[in-house]
């Protein structure tokens, strides 16, 4: 994942006023690729959800993640509606239409990250909340 | 003479070899526009014990983040 940290700046900011979720999909950089990975993180790609579930509970507890995490399908149902692999930012609005669409990939996963606050603000400034210190 | 034609395929071994390795998956832009409804779904919680169908998250903002640890 690209960077915990932003996404957890993201969930501080708005967890009480939108629903945020990691959906955990197939493995960027699976064993077998190209890309070196930290030892703690050299995996092959779950063949199961259950497998799937679990890399994602063990990722989530080295990296001490706080935002809650769905898991996709074993067949990548919602990796495939979306396009989301390797990592990418939607954001939806309270009717569940699209509102953003980041880039993907590692590239675009940053920038989507500080438009995310932009955004979030748009959508909810119609309820009259107050701007978040960030 | 022989070598710089061995060289050659040397390289052209190891230039292959590189492009066949660097044929990792690109990322796809996928169909979906803003504006568009977001496609429904209903998935499990990282524990088993919960599942989260998307259209029932109306009423406010929703954000996915889509990712993987490696």
């Amino acid at each position: 994942m690209s960077s915990v940290g932003s996404i957890e700046n993201l969930y501080r900011a708005y967890k009480d006023r939108a629903n945020i979720y990691v959906i955990y999909i197939r493995e960027a950089h699976p064993l077998g690729g190209k890309r070196r990975t930290p030892a703690e993180f050299q995996i092959t790609d779950p063949k199961t959800l259950a497998e799937r579930q679990a890399v994602a509970e063990k990722f989530a507890l080295t990296v001490k993640l706080q935002v809650p995490i769905l898991v996709d399908t074993i067949d990548d149902q919602v990796e495939q509606a979306y396009a989301g692999w390797p990592d990418r930012i939607y954001i939806l609005d309270a009717d569940g239409r699209i509102a953003f669409k980041g880039q993907p990939g590692p590239v675009g996963f940053a920038p989507a990250a500080k438009s995310a606050p932009v955004v979030m603000d748009k959508l909810l400034s119609g309820a009259g909340q107050p701007r978040p210190s960030r | 003479m022989n070598r710089p034609v061995l060289l050659f395929a040397g390289v052209l071994v190891l230039v292959s070899a590189a492009a066949v390795l660097a044929q990792e998956q690109q990322p796809r832009q996928g169909n979906l526009r803003v504006g568009d409804a977001a496609p429904d779904f209903e998935i499990q919680d990282v524990a088993g014990k919960t599942t989260v169908k998307l259209s029932n998250l109306k009423g406010r903002p929703t954000v996915l983040l889509f990712g993987s640890c490696t």
